[in-house]
């Protein structure tokens, strides 16, 4: 499908060494290190203020460490010009806004700013990767209705629908699925895992859904203090003790009766 | 009300004085030393007056923009109190100076007449400008000079004479008197100073100079064919601060005028032309204009 | 293009072609024609179109235009309809600037005073950002609207202050404080023109990086966009159009705040429709508030603030009206 992707597909699709990230004055991480596998649909999971947004934006670009470097296919992400950084990886923030009059069409296309020329009017090519971005997301039929019209489901796939547009092989999306309902969850979720799996992108995200998280993901990274405190797969890393050390929470982890991987049942503080 | 019942107590009390002279006035009627020794003008009309009649003033205004005596009154200038502007003079420094005679305008000063009186006899004048040789008239007899004005009068009627004799030599050429403001163009009317000066001594006026009124001001250049005439004498109020006639001449309108083009325009002194408005501005005024006659040529 | 969008680019053109037959005197269509001719022979009539009706309408027109689209640029950036570049310092820096060169001892040509007004703007907006930056931590559009409107009310004491010390600077400068068209110094329509035109074409030129940033800056980040610098550089357009038009026509404030608005109403707000319409509209009625003011007997001292404010107002008025109907 994505040609370009195969071409130059290295196995890690970014890393990032010794990451120290201050925000007024406080270090948010300190001395963080990570490699990201291409391919993988990797989770930054940890309590509410541990550094996984702050660590997803320094990945995405958003933020400048303050020391250390991000690096995007072995070359400094603070080498690449905006735009070729924009190329190569897609960030979906947190609630996005976007003014309601917006249509789902110019929404997407909006995703191929990176490749387009600043003056000229959209080219064909723009135009056939929206058509199929809508496509796939079954947006078709809501293409030409403003934002402000849409459901907050409905919304946040067209949002996608802006990041798939970008047409990058990383896609890194800031708890994509807050806000939703819990069919509309599972309805994004899917969708994120069909782009993984069908078009090969590497997916990093946040979310807040320790569940989601087993169901979906191919690698998980607890976050605690700025530090990752676990890093490995959903069933390496489905335990008790180590989600009460990030949530400070009793639970109990199970295997999910019907399919395969864990679940995890909260019991008391 | 204080304001009001110290007048009521001044009046009867400076009236009172066996040594004076009642001068009926624009506000009514005011008592006068018989020689004044400490007068005050607020105006630069009343300063070119008492200046005119061999006196000296202990305090005058001097005009907004220039914020100094005018240039031709100078050199017979004593040292002089500076009042601020004439249509606000400083009536703290003025009731220090105790003057024993106040003159001014009931046009520009018509309201502080009870604070003037107050401080000293105050004797006001119905307008300035046109009457310029009415209030000569009247300060000369506050100041107890008539026999002064007198000579005075008859040395202009005289000056007058010869002017009118000579604009009659040179088949009455047209003379427009322009003055350029920072924003706007004035045509002097024959209710103004200058107007009624010229008519006085038989000079022409273009046309649309000839109406009644003070003034006639221009902001576009459209109506340019109103400042023409056999000769123009063009005044400039601050040239520093900018002059619209200046912008006026860069564009193509100027040259819709005749004058400029046969060599007539002639720039005058803005400080005894348009300042002045008094006796001795009026004889510097015939002056000038005999010079631009004597030099002008009837083709 | 929709047909009002038609029928009101129409109503420009025409009337962009047409207002200089309006005034003292009117001219017919065909004295229009022969007298706008370069090869016309010199005559009053003559020299009135060409040297003050046309240079009159340009002006109306490069000035209605920037400043509705720097109106528009700004509701826009701040997401805050209530903007517009009179409310954050740009006309008081502009006055300021002017009444400085006033009382300085340098000759006031029409050049200068068209350059102290522009750099007056030009520093007082550099200030406003600093002191956004030093408050705020960063530049935010809200922090540029609040230390704008702060600093703006600063300049417009000083500008007061000033005037009061100098009494014969208020003459020169209530002419330009009131905004208007009147006479237009052929030295500052050519700067005037360049950086409108410019200004324009910048404006344009940006419009779909402010697009991306009304995404939200780290939405702007992620799609290639640097939001810093492409807040500055939309801030430096609309500063740039509105220096450029107060310098010459005066603050009028009225255009900036309306103009987007009544463009948004006709053509939506999408945002190349209605930054082509609030330009569009700007220059139609600054035009048409301009042409009716030649037709009064006040032709050289009536603003045309004045009519734009007595008609506007009430037409703005009914807008908010409609649309509150509409929504509730």
């Amino acid at each position: 499908m994505n040609t370009r992707f195969q071409e130059h597909s290295p196995l890690n699709a970014l890393s990032a060494q010794n990451l120290t990230v201050s925000y007024k004055g406080t270090t948010v991480l300190d001395q963080l290190s990570l490699t990201l596998n291409a391919g993988e649909i990797c989770v930054l999971l940890g309590a509410n203020g541990c550094g996984k947004s702050t660590l997803l934006k320094t990945l995405a670009g958003v933020l400048t460490p303050k020391s250390g470097s991000v690096l995007l296919q072995n070359q400094a992400l603070d080498q690449y010009s905006a735009r070729q950084r924009a190329r190569q990886l897609a960030f979906l923030p947190q609630n996005p806004a976007a003014p309601d009059s917006l249509t789902v069409r110019e929404l997407i296309l909006l995703g191929r700013y990176p490749f387009r020329h600043p003056l000229l009017p959209a080219g064909k090519q723009d135009k056939a990767i929206v058509e199929e971005v809508l496509a796939q997301l079954e947006l078709g039929s809501m293409a030409d209705k403003p934002l402000g019209t849409l459901s907050g489901g409905q919304r946040q796939r067209a949002w996608l629908g802006m990041t798939l547009a970008q047409q990058s092989e990383i896609l890194m999306l800031d708890e994509p699925t807050s806000f939703l309902d819990l069919a509309h969850q599972y309805d994004l979720m899917q969708l994120i895992r069909q782009q993984n799996r069908q078009q090969g992108k590497t997916v990093i995200m946040v979310l807040h859904d320790l569940n989601q998280a087993f169901e979906f993901a191919d690698r998980l990274i607890f976050l605690r203090d700025g530090q990752i405190i676990a890093d490995g797969s959903p069933q390496q890393t489905a335990s008790s003790p180590l989600i009460h050390t990030v949530f400070g929470l009793q639970t109990l982890v199970m295997q999910h009766p019907e399919q395969n991987h864990p679940v995890c049942l909260p019991l008391s503080r | 009300m204080a304001r009001l019942l110290l007048l009521l107590l001044l009046i009867p009390l400076a009236a009172a004085g066996a040594d004076c002279r009642p001068v009926p006035h624009a506000m009514g009627v005011s008592c006068i030393a018989d020689q004044p020794q400490r007068i005050a003008v607020l105006d630069s009309g009343e300063l070119d007056v008492v200046l005119t009649l061999g006196l000296q003033p202990v305090a005058a205004t001097t005009p907004s923009h220039a914020g100094q005596f005018p240039v031709y009154l100078r050199d017979q200038l004593a040292p002089t109190v500076d009042l601020g502007v004439p249509q606000e003079p400083d009536m703290e420094r003025l009731a220090a100076l105790k003057p024993d005679l106040i003159l001014g305008s009931k046009l520009r000063h018509g309201r502080y007449y009870p604070i003037l009186s107050s401080i000293a006899p105050t004797v006001l004048s119905e307008r300035i400008g046109a009457s310029w040789a009415e209030n000569l008239q009247l300060f000369a007899w506050a100041l107890n000079q008539q026999d002064r004005a007198r000579r005075w009068q008859q040395q202009f009627e005289q000056r007058c004479a010869d002017i009118r004799q000579l604009a009659q030599q040179k088949q009455q050429p047209t003379v427009s008197v322009v003055r350029s403001m920072q924003s706007h163009i004035r045509l002097y009317l024959q209710d103004s100073f200058v107007g009624n000066l010229l008519q006085r001594c038989g000079i022409s006026r273009p046309l649309a100079q000839q109406a009644t009124g003070f003034a006639v001001r221009l902001r576009s250049p459209v109506a340019i064919k109103q400042l023409d005439g056999d000769i123009l004498l063009l005044s400039e109020y601050a040239v520093e601060r900018g002059s619209l006639i200046r912008r006026w001449q860069h564009s193509g309108f100027w040259s819709l005028l005749q004058a400029p083009a046969s060599g007539q325009l002639y720039s005058i002194e803005d400080s005894w032309w348009m300042l002045g408005i008094g006796p001795t501005a009026a004889l510097r005024i015939l002056d000038d204009i005999e010079q631009v006659l004597i030099s002008y040529d009837v083709d | 293009m929709t047909w009002t969008n038609r029928l009101l680019c129409m109503a420009a053109c025409l009337l962009a072609l047409l207002s200089p037959a309006l005034g003292d005197p009117v001219f017919s269509l065909l004295q229009l024609w022969q007298f706008s001719l370069p090869s016309a022979p010199p005559s009053l009539e003559a020299l009135i179109l060409q040297e003050l009706r046309w240079p009159r309408t340009l002006v109306a027109v490069l000035g209605g235009a920037a400043l509705g689209c720097a109106g528009c640029l700004l509701q826009r950036l701040t997401a805050n309809q209530l903007a517009s570049p009179g409310l954050i310092g740009i006309n008081q820096g502009a006055a300021l600037g002017l009444v400085l060169l006033i009382m300085s001892p340098l000759p006031l040509s029409p050049l200068l005073s068209f350059s102290a007004a522009f750099t007056g703007a030009l520093l007082a907006m550099v200030l406003v950002f600093m002191l956004t930056r030093l408050s705020f931590g960063f530049l935010s559009p809200e922090g540029l609207l609040l230390c704008g409107a702060l600093l703006g009310s600063l300049y417009g004491a000083l500008t007061l202050a000033l005037l009061l010390i100098n009494q014969h600077a208020l003459e020169q400068i209530r002419f330009w404080l009131a905004g208007s068209l009147s006479y237009v110094e052929p030295s500052q329509l050519g700067p005037m023109a360049i950086l409108v035109i410019s200004g324009l074409l910048f404006a344009f030129a940006l419009q779909r990086r402010l697009q991306v940033l009304e995404l939200g800056s780290d939405a702007a980040h992620g799609l290639g966009i640097n939001p810093l610098h492409a807040l500055i550089q939309i801030m430096l357009v609309i500063l740039v159009l509105t220096a450029a038009a107060v310098a010459v026509i005066g603050p009028i404030l009225f255009l900036g705040l309306i103009v987007p608005h009544l463009s948004r109403s006709l053509w939506g707000d999408q945002l190349w429709r209605q930054l082509s319409g609030s330009a569009v509209l700007g220059a139609l009625l600054l035009l048409a508030a301009d042409s009716f003011i030649r037709l009064t007997p006040q032709a050289d001292q009536l603003p045309p603030s004045v009519p734009l404010a007595v008609l506007g107002v009430p037409c703005f008025i009914w807008l908010i009206m409609r649309r509150y109907a509409r929504e509730s």
